[in-house]
């Protein structure tokens, strides 16, 4: 496919889909709704905002309520979320699973097709990033994958959607690849291993998140930006009509003092909670990341996308903060 | 993209049951007696708990702490701490609440056999050990294995279950210890490791802690100073929660989710969890 043919898919495909891809916003770039398909960028740069709120949005109406009835309001329209890199593939991949058995993100997923493509990004941020290679697609999941090739692209499916629209638009010329699982041949990622070991052996009281603590001012911009970050609060909204209104789900940030708050007697003005201060709260971070999510899907809650430590006000980087998770000498 | 086969059963949306009855139990606190508006039935084991909502005012988990004997009803206790509680405690019979769960794994009742047990509650923890006291009483459990009781209270109006404590004695070792009791009160006075001084402890027992966080640390000292095995006590656990299901992460520990793979803990298995408890 050539860069013409890719302009006039785009094209097609917003034909009937809401499509979403990366675009320039001032010196960023960003995943947002593509009025003109000429403004999308296809770059081994990663876009600051992921796409994540086209999957996990960052407000959902779970329900509605009118007194006693209850109104399941689940439903989404089509939507393309076009040229994501393999990091934000392997997001999206590592976001199926955590929500394997929820009806929203179930249904939003139908009716998304993810486009990926094969350009690496610069080392500068990122880390975990494998150079593009045929055989590691088939442990992404995926609809339609374009791998740069010059000025063209070599086209693959990763699912019957992909096939379909692709042959709806006229182009023959793909590659079927068949999901092998998430996990490779070879078992669970070595490195991801090693961290969570290594963050099993540890806890808040050691001098790396003390002294993260200190400096980290929980401003939660991590969890807005990390492409897996999916936490969240359940609130329900009233509406002017007494007895009306909505159950949504919001994206939380653990960083903030209220995630962990429980009710009870206020103890200097604040309500008992769990998670005391930043150290114990950037802790919780990185436990999220490293040991609850290697433990229950064998996969890393971190994709090396690099985002966080770009958007940290304080510097507080991931990459050199999980060297010093590995560093760490334990006698036992 | 891949169809994943899922269950398409919404566990977010909850059922409405309707209350049937209310007590006041202390002050602050309500027994409240619920069945499903639809009458299905309800199923739990001891130990488990339910997210208790109100439409406009969100959800809380609850103990639940009827016997697991009845096939329809259900009960919980409400004590008025925030704001959907608040709430709770204004409504009236007939009114109805929503209902998502049971969830959670509940007492480790495979540890129980030909096992003595001691429950040490503290304040309303002690709710979450009543469907086990009145499954025991109604002879349940094999009559050869002793239950005794240590509980933590405030003072004489916020016992909880005072009107069935006759009844309790009379196959429950109960001993009570109140920290700020009136001057007529003849009992243990101070915490609950108060009872520890006075009271023999129930031997070849398996312990289950339900309280304050603040208890566990010291009841779990004495315990371990008689004997007990980190694997023969066991812990309730509180957090904030929303989803009930693992995901939302607020009841996170370590490597674990109170509202999955707890409430109740081994010791052995938060030992080493900063943090825990």
């Amino acid at each position: 496919m050539n860069r013409k043919e890719l302009y006039k898919f785009l094209e097609f495909l917003s034909q009937q889909h809401i499509v979403y891809a990366p675009q320039k916003d001032g010196a960023n770039l960003v995943i947002e709704e593509v009025i003109d398909s000429h403004n999308v960028v296809l770059s081994s740069e990663i876009p600051l905002h992921s796409f994540k709120k086209y999957l996990v949005p960052a407000k959902e109406t779970l329900f509605k309520f009118d007194k006693d009835k209850i109104d399941e309001g689940i439903n989404s329209p089509n939507q393309v979320i076009f040229g994501l890199t393999t990091p934000d593939l392997k997001a999206v991949t590592l976001l199926n699973q955590v929500f394997k058995k929820d009806p929203y993100y179930q249904e939003r997923k139908k009716k998304s097709l993810i486009v990926g493509h094969s350009l690496v990004p610069k080392q500068k941020y990122h880390f975990f990033i494998e150079k593009f290679e045929e055989h590691t697609l088939e442990h992404l999941e995926f609809d339609i994958f374009l791998a740069v090739k010059g000025q063209n692209f070599i086209v693959y499916t990763g699912s019957e959607d992909g096939q379909r629209i692709l042959d709806d638009f006229g182009y023959k010329t793909y590659e079927h690849i068949q999901f092998a699982g998430y996990i490779k041949e070879e078992g669970p990622d070595e490195q991801m291993l090693k961290i969570n070991e290594a963050m099993k052996q540890g806890s808040y009281m050691d001098k790396l998140w003390q002294d993260l603590g200190k400096i980290c001012i929980e401003c939660g911009k991590c969890t807005m930006v990390c492409p897996v970050c999916f936490c969240f609060d359940v609130v329900d909204q009233a509406s002017a009509e007494p007895g009306t209104g909505e159950r949504k789900r919001c994206w939380a940030s653990c960083f903030y003092t209220d995630f962990s708050e429980i009710a009870g007697p206020k103890t200097f003005g604040e309500k008992p909670k769990f998670l005391q201060n930043t150290a114990q709260r950037i802790h919780f971070w990185y436990e999220h990341k490293f040991v609850r999510l290697p433990d229950e899907i064998k996969l890393a809650g971190c994709v090396g996308c690099g985002r966080c430590t770009k958007v940290c006000p304080v510097g507080i980087d991931i990459k050199k903060n999980i060297q010093k998770i590995l560093k760490v000498k334990r006698i036992k | 993209m891949n169809e994943y086969e899922y269950n398409m059963i919404n566990l977010y949306v909850p059922k409405l049951a309707k209350i049937i009855n209310i007590k006041q139990e202390s002050p602050d606190s309500k027994l409240f007696t619920l069945q499903y508006q639809d009458k299905s039935e309800f199923e739990f084991t001891h130990g488990q708990f339910v997210q208790i909502g109100l439409f406009g005012w969100g959800e809380a988990p609850f103990s639940l702490c009827g016997p697991t004997t009845e096939e329809k009803t259900f009960q919980i206790v409400v004590r008025e701490v925030g704001d959907l509680t608040k709430r709770i405690q204004k409504l009236t019979k007939g009114q109805t609440i929503t209902v998502r769960g049971p969830f959670g794994n509940g007492f480790p009742m495979d540890k129980f056999v030909n096992k003595n047990v001691i429950l040490i509650g503290g304040g309303c923890g002690f709710v979450a050990m009543r469907s086990f006291v009145l499954d025991h009483n109604l002879g349940k459990f094999n009559p050869k294995n002793k239950l005794q009781i240590f509980y933590g209270c405030l003072n004489e109006e916020s016992v909880l279950f005072s009107d069935e404590l006759k009844a309790w004695k009379k196959k429950i070792d109960y001993r009570i210890a109140l920290m700020k009791p009136s001057p007529k009160w003849r009992g243990i006075k101070g915490v609950v490791t108060k009872i520890f001084e006075k009271v023999k402890v129930v031997n070849n027992a398996v312990a289950v802690i339900v309280g304050p966080p603040i208890m566990y640390k010291f009841v779990i000292e004495e315990l371990t100073k008689k004997g007990f095995a980190d694997t023969d006590i066991y812990l309730s656990l509180e957090r904030r929660m929303y989803c009930g299901l693992g995901v939302c992460q607020h009841c996170a520990i370590g490597s674990y989710y109170v509202c999955k793979d707890g409430p109740v803990f081994s010791y052995s298995q938060l030992k080493e969890t900063r943090g825990a408890i």
